[in-house]
Formats: C-alpha cells, sequence, structure tokens
C-alpha cells in the first residue's frame, strides 16, 4: 500500500463500496474492528452414510521367513492386512518393532505409519532391510488407525530361520 | 499470490450469508466452507474485478487501523480459498 | 430360503423397506430392537426388500432384491451390518425433509439434538440423558420435514461401542448377568443394543420441537469445553451430517438455514458424560 493510494480512498468512499457489494443492511452489522479471517472447510457427507458397522482385521500370515543377507543387497519382504468387511479407504497403522539387536531396517522409515486398504480391504508395508543373520528378524503390528473404523490388532513376525546358511552368497 | 491476481469464485458454489458470515456449498464436490465476517469481506471483494492489491487498498480504507493486518491477511485468506477450491486466480 | 421366513416392515422418512430373514435368531433379535419404530408401512412408499438367510448354524448372506450384498457373516457382524444397510436406504430415499445424522432426546417437549459423526460421542451422551430420565428419540437419525418444526426420529435400540461400556455398566448394573437379550443385546466385541425403555418406562418419544443444537466431541481425558455457535457455524457443522442433500432443493441449505435459525447452538468437547450432562441440563433450563 503505497501514500499515494492511501490518499485516493477515504473511508466513507470505502464504506461505500463495501456496502454496495455486499448490501446496506450487513454493512451495518460490519465488525467495528478489523479481526484475523478465519475459514473452515468440510464435506458434504455421502448419500444416506450414516454410524458404519465395524470392522475386523487379519494379518498376510502369522508368521514368515526371511532370507538371511549378510553380505548382498537389500532384500524387500511385504507385510499386509485384510479388514472384514472389504472396504476401501480405511486408514490402517503399522509398527515395525526388531526382535533381535542385529540388522537394520531401510525403509519404511519411520518405523510406523498409516496404509489405506484398497477396494479389497487389503492394506500394505514394504519392509526393506538388510544385515540379518540367524535368528534375527521383525515383527509387523496392524491395527486400525480410527478405533471407530474397526477393532482388533495383529501381528506379522519375521525370522531368518536358523538353520539358513549365513554364508551363502547370492 | 501476486498483488495484480484478480481473485475469481469458482463455479457451483451456492453461498449462504448468515449474521456477514457466509457458508459456501458446492454439492458436486462435496466441499462446505465456513468463512467469518472479514473473511466474507473479502470473499465479496472477489469479484472478477477486483486486483488481490486493489483489495487490500479498499479494506485498509474502511479499517485503517488495521492496514498491516490487513496486507498480510487478505493474500493469505485468497491464498487459502484458492487451496480449498472456492477461487480461482484470472 | 426355506419356508420359516419372516418378513418386517420398517418406515422412516416416508419409505417402507421390508426385511426377510429365515433366521428366527436375526428375526428376533432385529423385531426386539426395532420395536419403537413404525413398523406398518402404510402411506408410505416400500423401497427395497433386504434378505437374510442363514446357510448353516452360524453362517449368514445379507441380500437385496437377489444379489448378495455381504456372504459369510457371523451372526453378530450379520445383526449390525443389517441395521446399518437398513436405516441407510430409508435416509437415502428420503426426499421430504433433511435428515441428519444425530442423536435426539426430549426434555419436558424440548428437542436437543446432539449431531456428529461416528465417534462424535453421541450415543453415549444420549445414554446418559436417557438414565437421567429425558426422552429418547434416536442415537443415529433424525428427520426435519421440510415445512414443519419438529424432529422425529429413529428410534432404534441404543447402540453402545465397547469403549462406552462404562455407561451401561454405571446405569444399569446387573445388566450382562440377566441375559434379557430381547431388551439388551451383548456383542461379542463389547458393543451392545439396549432397549431405552431399561432406562426408564416412559423412555421413548416419536417427535420434539427443536430448542437446542449441541456437537458434541469425546475426546479422551479432555476437560468439558463448550463454545456458543453463531448460526453459519452451527450451519456449516449441520450441513457436514446432512445425509441426503442430493434429494432436496437447493441440497438442502435453505432448509437447513431455516433451522439453524430457530435453535441455539453449542459445540462441546468432553469426556466425562456426567459432568457433559450436568451442563447440558443447565443450559437447556436457561433456554
Amino acid at each position: 500500500m503505497t501514500e499515494e493510494n492511501e490518499i485516493k480512498l477515504s473511508r466513507r468512499d470505502a464504506l461505500k463500496v463495501l456496502g454496495t457489494v455486499i448490501g446496506a443492511t450487513a454493512l451495518t452489522g460490519l465488525t467495528p474492528e478489523w479481526t484475523k479471517p478465519a475459514l473452515a472447510a468440510g464435506e458434504l457427507p455421502s448419500q444416506g452414510r450414516l454410524s458404519a458397522a465395524p470392522h475386523t482385521l487379519s494379518c498376510d500370515v502369522d508368521d514368515e521367513d526371511l532370507e538371511s543377507n549378510v553380505e548382498k543387497a537389500p532384500i524387500t519382504v511385504t507385510s499386509g492386512v485384510t479388514i472384514t468387511l472389504a472396504t476401501s479407504g480405511i486408514l490402517m497403522q503399522y509398527i515395525v518393532s526388531f526382535s533381535s539387536d542385529d540388522g537394520s531396517i531401510i525403509s519404511p522409515n519411520p518405523l510406523s505409519g498409516t496404509a489405506t486398504t484398497n477396494a479389497a480391504g487389503y492394506a500394505k508395508v514394504d519392509v526393506e532391510y538388510k544385515d540379518f543373520s540367524n535368528g534375527d528378524g521383525f515383527t509387523v503390528t496392524w491395527s486400525f488407525d480410527d478405533s471407530d473404523d474397526g477393532t482388533g490388532t495383529c501381528e506379522q513376525t519375521f525370522t531368518v530361520p536358523s538353520h539358513n546358511n549365513i554364508n551363502k552368497l547370492h | 499470490m501476486k498483488l495484480i491476481t484478480i481473485p475469481k469464485p469458482v463455479e457451483g458454489f451456492q453461498t449462504q450469508s448468515l449474521d456477514g458470515e457466509i457458508v459456501l456449498l458446492h454439492p458436486v464436490r462435496n466441499i462446505i466452507i465456513h468463512i467469518n465476517q472479514t473473511g466474507a469481506l473479502i470473499w465479496e471483494l472477489c469479484d472478477c474485478k477486483r486486483t488481490v492489491d486493489e483489495i487490500i487498498e479498499l479494506l485498509s480504507a474502511a479499517y485503517p487501523d488495521a492496514r498491516d493486518a490487513i496486507a498480510e491477511d487478505v493474500p493469505e485468506t485468497i491464498q487459502t480459498l484458492v487451496k480449498e477450491g472456492a477461487l480461482k486466480s484470472k | 430360503m426355506n419356508n420359516t421366513t419372516s418378513s418386517l416392515l420398517v418406515s422412516f422418512g416416508g419409505n417402507t423397506l421390508k426385511v426377510h430373514s429365515n433366521s428366527p435368531q436375526v428375526s428376533t433379535a432385529i423385531q426386539n430392537h426395532l420395536k419403537h419404530c413404525h413398523v406398518d408401512g402404510q402411506g408410505t412408499n416400500l423401497i427395497t426388500e433386504l434378505s437374510v438367510a442363514v446357510s448353516d448354524e452360524s453362517t449368514f448372506t445379507i441380500s437385496e432384491a437377489g444379489a448378495v450384498l455381504f456372504s459369510g457373516l457371523n451372526y453378530d457382524l450379520t445383526l449390525q451390518l443389517l441395521m446399518t444397510e437398513l436405516i441407510s436406504r430409508l435416509v437415502a430415499a428420503c426426499d421430504r425433509g433433511l435428515m441428519l445424522h444425530a442423536a435426539t432426546l426430549s426434555w419436558q417437549g424440548s428437542g436437543l439434538i446432539l449431531s456428529g459423526q461416528s465417534g462424535s460421542g453421541k450415543s453415549s451422551l444420549a445414554a446418559w440423558l436417557t438414565a437421567d430420565g429425558f426422552q429418547y428419540l434416536t442415537d443415529e437419525v433424525i428427520e426435519i420435514p421440510l415445512r414443519e418444526n419438529y424432529v422425529r426420529g429413529f428410534p432404534r435400540s441404543i447402540f453402545l461401542k465397547r469403549g462406552s461400556a462404562f455407561i451401561w455398566q454405571n446405569r444399569l448394573p446387573n445388566k450382562e448377568e440377566e441375559g434379557e437379550e430381547e431388551r439388551f443385546l451383548i456383542f461379542k466385541d463389547g458393543g451392545v443394543w439396549i432397549d431405552p425403555q431399561l432406562f426408564h418406562p416412559n423412555a421413548v418419544t416419536a417427535t420434539a420441537v427443536p430448542r437446542t443444537l449441541i456437537f458434541p466431541h469425546y475426546q479422551e481425558n479432555a476437560p468439558l469445553q463448550t463454545q456458543k455457535l453463531t448460526s453459519a457455524e452451527a450451519l456449516f457443522h449441520i450441513l457436514q451430517t446432512l445425509v441426503n442433500a442430493r434429494n432436496l432443493p437447493n441440497h438442502g441449505l435453505d432448509a437447513a438455514t431455516r433451522f439453524v435459525k430457530r435453535v441455539a447452538a453449542y459445540s462441546l468437547s468432553y469426556s466425562n458424560p456426567e459432568e457433559a450432562s450436568e451442563w447440558i441440563k443447565k443450559t437447556l433450563q436457561r433456554a
């Protein structure tokens, strides 16, 4: 705003213009002091959408073997969860926790986050790991991000089998 | 947001004014927006004719004690209305 | 479906839906927990028919007009889905009034509307207030006819999720042991359907004149916080619970505006239903 502009428009003229835009009646109800503009946005709900029946969940499989990879590039495994009834767009929370001190997980980073179900009610997270050896592993725990969507948790444990030959090069 | 931009309301919104505040409803895109009194003034002034600078000028003249705040608040509010899908830049 | 199939008519908002079931267990539960709803079907449109079939002792299928909607269901999920689906269809078909996702109670003829999406705590407050002597219209959906000044509720049994078990444990002690399934049905996940008349004999009423509109927000450990809302703020919130906008002139905007001008509106954050109920009662007395 320049000094020149300020001179151009008086308060009286400004209110006159505002009156033509918002109407004379509205002008009389105008707030005397300027307050911070505030805006909130929401959504019109889908037709007929009320409280949904709760979902339950189950992991892909309880346990799964990992490949030992002491001397090879990182490997990716997938942990998944399926909800019943199958519904898309439900946010599922995963937490990856180590069951041993060795090895490292490259992704997901951070080790907890959310994944969204597809139309089949399936959500997944890819876990990229390296340097795990015999007996090492990790667990992925799944739950509903919003407890109103459903109840329960499930765990999928990934472990390098003890019979795995850790010196085997791929 | 450039000050010479002319903000324009997105078509398809139904508007309801209540005691100087405004509720916007876009039934096709399922958007509902509530704007308080000062925000409603900015919305009303986005009429395809005025630039952001002209809106600041007009409101600063109406509220001379709040010139600095208005110079910040107008572009910020218009930006938010663009982000929420209620305004577009001409 | 075998010859033991029974049928039930459920009406709301000017429409009727027919439910068939060959499972006596499902038929009885649905009849018991919809018994306060209008079920004569007279003067309304039959919009669809839902069928429940039990294929063995414990596996259920829900179909609509011959097409399978859900299969492989257990008993609990069958009841909950059937309730959800039938209300959803009745609501989606209504074009004679605003259909709002809300619990509603009446206190000496004055309507208290608790509006909000799933998880806002409206059913919990509705149960608590019913136990305190309020009359119950619904915990799920109301109709506000376009040219009338009253609200009508869908008076199914109150549905409390597992997280709200402390309410019935507090207000209906020993109910779990009494095993009165026709009025108190407990699901395996800890949710319950409660006939409101268990709280007091005159607990159910069909209509009320809306006076107070509250948008509750349950938050664990939150202190009680209330705020008077402007009409525009109330309109903004109420539109987010309007579940039949597409059937209405101007998408219900004009009718919803008329409605919010008639009521005093508040937001309410709470964690303790007793504390929230006390504030509500004081607010109603002042109104």
